[in-house]
């Protein structure tokens, strides 16, 4: 039977002090657009909620030299008005696009959407993309975690329950190029069967940097590090992409359930991997 | 025929109260001292039930009942659906409302409990201990024919019915043809995705009446719920609500008799509304259909024999399958003329979820069949979409393979050509990925419920003194524009604005009854009563207008809250006056007045043939889709429907009608699918099963056909369920145009596209 208590802390040491206290007794809400479904569904019951909502010091986006830092409590239709986000976080912005639906891009939080750990989150796969760090806070202090190493399968990660995601950060991605792509089965609120991020600085013809990340085709989102690896330095011959196909699929590992087959996922890799490359580069 | 009302596109009667949210839906309305119900439902879809232990949920405090099938006075009735005359057993089916012996599907009611408060419910529903014995089960149609099968039910044979039709010599037929097309098709289970789920409110009021306040489209269950409870037909009483979309899912009963049950056992209010989840598993579902078909034609694009073997996955239970089925049988061939013609039908249980009424009626499955087939042989015989359907379509005079003659306007070849010359000129397609396609596909669909049903529909007018006036008519309103196309014509009859026109539906205490708002029947059937009492009370005021006027009521026309000449209208009296001179004189200001069918015999045999609907509809559907040849997505660029209406009594509900037709089986054919694996629902809620949004669907360009030709009121067709055939194979011929790929299963998702395009490689 479903029993919550509720707590609406003021500060964030408030929060985290009543963080400290509850431990896993305790579960950070903001847009709840995840938890309360989960709620619905029994797959979440007799917790304290704590709803940080309100605390204003987990907002805002803000630039200070060559690094971007946005409060975890940002919603995604904040992120899409953002100006910097557009100029400098672009994989962002462009995946912003195409998360949910309009209403859930007016409740949702970048916070929430890492915490939640979808394989198949469509604002944290913008973030791999962008090599962005989550800031975490508790009683004991801060750290900084690679978004690559925040995830460890469906709906886990290494955040503690004491802990409180209070932002991200990148460093710009101005003069480089950008695409997210995401494939659903329709439109507009669909779970991804597969998602890409795109991040890619051009010497010359030649790949400089580029970052590739990858989502609902693992048990976390991921990058795909080999692919970048054979990328950097080659043009990006017909040839070369074709490789790079092959390579990309391998290092994903999708799996087979009522939306797609392994199969198909396998196959869109490829053709996410090509199209990225086709929009950013056009 | 000159009107002022009827064939304008006015705003409804109910769209203002919705808008701004003040209609009290089902679950909108409370009772002081209402109870809670849940459902407990069974965890298995093949099971025998050993024991059920229900003490630890009757101990939790603020549980007030705890039923199981033991508590039900009549448990197993022979069901009639809504049904008042008898139409034999072939036609009927047991409907069980709770659990008892075995279990035949997952979601099965197994017990009812009411409680001080929903949470306490679902509490109790955790403590009712349900001994299960696991059942191999069986979920195959095809396999559940087999002898041996396992028995869904306790021995008795799977097979609910078989139906056939024989017209010519199909060897004959196939031996002449240059070409034949064989393909087997196979449709899934869908859901109705209502926005509303199943919810009402029941009350014991002081004359020891049931009251039954729910979204239903099928008031006359009250019938069904007093027999479950070994009551008199008028201790029970169903009032129902405005539904938040109905498609068939109401139309069987939901949640009334376990709300009569729990009221009658603690005489306390009870609300029951269902989950999303819990509606997803509980209710009826669009039956998934295995359709083999075989059509023969010549080299010149004459159809010269069809053959077609239709398996109905019918799921737990019968419910509405056999009529269902029927439908099937008749719509097999299509609209079109075919000498030689064979159809096998069968509707065979499984432990699956139980198929029944979903908009379309049957007509739907074979529909995606036979189209395909024309498109296929269009194809193999180099002949464009249109010509094939024209050359081979039903005409006046023509016939049925059942026999059945139409002897008004049919509409196929029109309606086919305006759909796809409306496409309008090829443009150029810029995307590399993106290969562009057409397809067009026509449909028939009756309207009005099987003839042999003998159905009737009854409605009350009454003119006030103030000449405002009342329609009582026991019509349920599913959000398709029932009960306004009754005011439009009352006011078109006496004359008398919309605003002064108010309508009493959906009661079965105070209203006359109007049958099932099912079948689109309602326009045809209660439009017609509605239009006889209007009629009636009309010719009495012109009769007291004559005399007061002193002209003859053939030189009189009533019109703008009067009465006036034709010949020069300044002989005039205002209709107050009339009724007024009408109630001194004590002439009845009131018209009940029934409108019955044709009426046919219960078929005699598993042969079909002749009368077996009153009329059918005709449509066309024609598409643009742009097929992305890696991904297989499927965007449908332009879409168009045109019908024969008959007559648009509210052009911007037919509109309407038509628009949401077309997107309710887009759906159809390109994401829905109500997955099944073992008897167990893979996708349980709108996070797996998929409908479009808005996001999805293009505009949908209308096209109205008036031909006058229909039997409703003023020439009207139904168009309710026609609306939504021919959409699916529409698009699945414009995926074949588009990357020459022949889907034959729906729905047609970008991974069956996109691996049939790989494989050619």
């Amino acid at each position: 039977m479903s029993s919550f208590a509720y707590a609406v802390p003021k500060t964030k040491d408030e929060a985290l002090a009543l963080l400290n206290e509850l431990g896993p007794g305790g579960r950070v809400v903001a847009g709840c657009t995840n938890i309360l479904p989960d709620i619905r569904a029994k797959k979440i019951t007799a917790c304290t909620l704590v709803d940080i909502s309100r605390l204003a010091e987990l907002k805002g986006i803000n630039v200070r030299g060559e690094k971007v830092t946005i409060g975890s409590l940002t919603t995604i239709n904040e992120l899409l008005h953002s100006e910097i986000v557009a100029n400098h976080g672009q994989v962002l912005w462009q995946a912003g696009q195409r998360f949910a639906d309009p209403l859930v891009r007016n409740r949702a939080t970048i916070g929430g959407n890492l915490a939640n750990a979808s394989p198949a989150a469509d604002g944290v796969v913008p973030l791999l993309a962008l090599d962005a760090r989550v800031m975490v806070a508790s009683l004991a202090g801060e750290r900084e975690i690679p978004v690559d190493a925040f995830f460890t399968g469906p709906g886990k990660s290494v955040l503690q329950p004491n802990e409180l995601i209070t932002g991200v950060s990148f460093a710009k991605t101005t003069t480089m190029k950008s695409a997210f792509i995401k494939f659903g089965l329709r439109k507009a609120m669909a779970i991804s069967l597969a998602s890409i991020g795109l991040v890619v600085g051009l010497k010359g013809d030649k790949v400089d940097q580029v970052r590739i990340a990858l989502g609902a085709l693992a048990p976390t989102p991921l990058r795909a590090r080999q692919t970048e690896s054979y990328l950097a330095g080659n043009t990006l011959t017909p040839a070369v992409v074709a490789r790079a196909q092959e390579i990309v699929r391998t290092e994903v590992k999708p799996i087979s359930d009522v939306r797609a087959s392994q199969e198909y996922r396998l196959h869109l890799t490829g053709v996410l991997l090509k199209r990225a490359f086709e929009a950013a580069l056009a | 025929m000159e009107t002022t009302v009827i064939g304008k596109g006015l705003p409804k009667v109910d769209a203002w109260a919705k808008v701004k949210g003040n209609i009290v839906y089902a679950d909108d309305f409370t009772l002081p001292g209402m109870l809670y119900a849940k459902v407990l439902r069974s965890k298995y879809p093949a099971a025998r039930i050993l024991a059920i232990d229900t003490s630890k949920a009757e101990a939790l405090p603020g549980v007030q009942a705890v039923l199981t099938a033991k508590d039900v006075p009549n448990n197993n009735l022979r069901a009639k659906f809504g049904q008042s005359t008898d139409v034999g057993a072939q036609f009927e089916g047991l409907y069980r409302v709770l659990a008892e012996g075995k279990v035949r599907f997952m979601g099965e009611a197994v017990a009812l409990v009411a409680a001080e408060s929903l949470k306490v419910a679902e509490e109790a529903l955790d403590l009712i201990e349900v001994d299960y014995e696991p059942l191999p089960g069986v979920f195959d149609p095809e396999e559940a024919l087999q002898p041996g099968a396992y028995p869904v039910g306790e021995n008795e044979s799977n097979v609910v019915s078989r139906f056939k039709v024989r017209k010519g010599d199909v060897e004959a037929g196939f031996a002449a043809a240059d070409v034949i097309i064989e393909n087997t098709y196979r449709v899934p289970f869908v859901d109705h995705a209502y926005l509303e789920p199943e919810s009402g409110v029941a009350w014991l009021d002081e004359d020891g009446v049931i009251n039954i306040r729910v979204s239903t489209q099928v008031i006359e269950h009250f019938r069904t719920v007093a027999e479950v409870l070994g009551l008199p037909q008028n201790r029970v009483r169903v009032i129902g609500t405005w539904l938040g979309g109905g498609f068939g899912g109401k139309e069987d009963i939901t949640v009334e008799s376990f709300l009569a049950l729990l009221t009658w056992k603690t005489g306390r209010p009870v609300k029951l509304t269902y989950t999303r989840e819990e509606s997803i598993l509980a209710h009826s579902k669009r039956h998934a259909y295995v359709m083999k078909y075989k059509t023969g034609a010549t080299r010149d694009g004459r159809l010269v024999a069809l053959e077609a073997e239709l398996i109905s996955d019918a799921g737990a239970y019968t419910y509405l399958t056999p009529w269902v089925l029927l439908y099937s049988t008749v719509n097999a061939t299509g609209p079109y003329d075919i000498p030689n013609v064979k159809v096998d039908t069968v509707a065979v249980l499984t432990n699956n979820p139980f198929g029944s009424a979903n908009r379309g009626f049957g007509a739907i499955q074979p529909n995606v069949a036979y189209e395909s087939q024309m498109d296929e042989l269009a194809r193999v015989l180099g002949m464009d979409p249109l010509t094939i359907r024209q050359k081979n379509c039903l005409r006046q005079g023509g016939s049925l393979a059942t026999g059945f003659t139409f002897d008004r306007y049919v509409a196929v070849a029109d309606v086919a050509e305006k759909a796809w010359q409306a496409l309008g000129p090829v443009q150029e397609n810029e995307d590399k990925n993106i290969r562009l396609g057409r397809g067009l596909a026509v449909g028939l669909m009756s309207y009005g419920r099987l003839t042999f049903l003998h159905d009737s529909s009854r409605s009350y007018v009454k003119l006030e003194l103030d000449g405002s006036a009342v329609i009582r008519c026991g019509v349920p309103d599913l959000g398709g524009g029932q009960a306004q196309s009754l005011c439009q014509i009352v006011a078109e009859e006496l004359g008398i604005p919309l605003e002064k026109i108010k309508i009493y539906i959906a009661d079965t205490a105070l209203t006359p009854l109007a049958g099932t708002t099912t079948a689109t029947r309602q326009l045809y059937m209660s439009g017609n009563a509605t239009l006889k009492a209007a009629r009636e009370l009309k010719e009495r005021l012109l009769t007291k207008a004559a005399a007061m006027l002193g002209v003859r009521v053939a030189y009189l026309k009533i019109a703008n809250e009067g009465i006036e000449s034709t010949v020069d209208p300044q002989q005039r009296i205002s209709l107050k006056e009339v009724i007024n001179a009408c109630a001194t004189e004590g002439i009845e200001l009131f018209c009940e007045a029934q409108f019955n069918a044709p009426f046919t015999e219960v078929p005699a045999s598993e042969v079909i043939s002749g009368r077996t609907f009153a009329d059918f509809t005709f449509g066309a559907h024609a598409v643009e889709v742009a097929v992305d040849v890696e991904t297989g997505a499927v965007e449908v660029r332009k879409l168009v429907a045109c019908y024969d209406v008959g007559k648009a009594i509210n052009v911007l509900n037919v509109e309407g009608q038509l628009e949401g037709g077309a997107i309710y089986c887009l759906g159809y054919a390109l994401m829905e699918e109500l997955a099944v694996e073992q008897g167990r629902i893979k996708t349980p809620s709108f996070s797996e099963y998929l409908i479009p949004t808005s996001a999805d669907v293009p505009d949908v360009e209308t096209i109205l056909i008036e031909s006058g030709a229909g039997l409703g009121p003023y020439g009207a067709k139904g168009v309710g369920e026609p609306a939504c055939n021919s959409i699916a194979p529409a698009i699945l011929n414009a995926i074949r145009d588009a990357v020459g790929v022949r889907v034959t299963s729906l729905p047609a998702t970008p991974e069956k596209i996109a691996l049939a395009l790989r494989k050619e490689q």
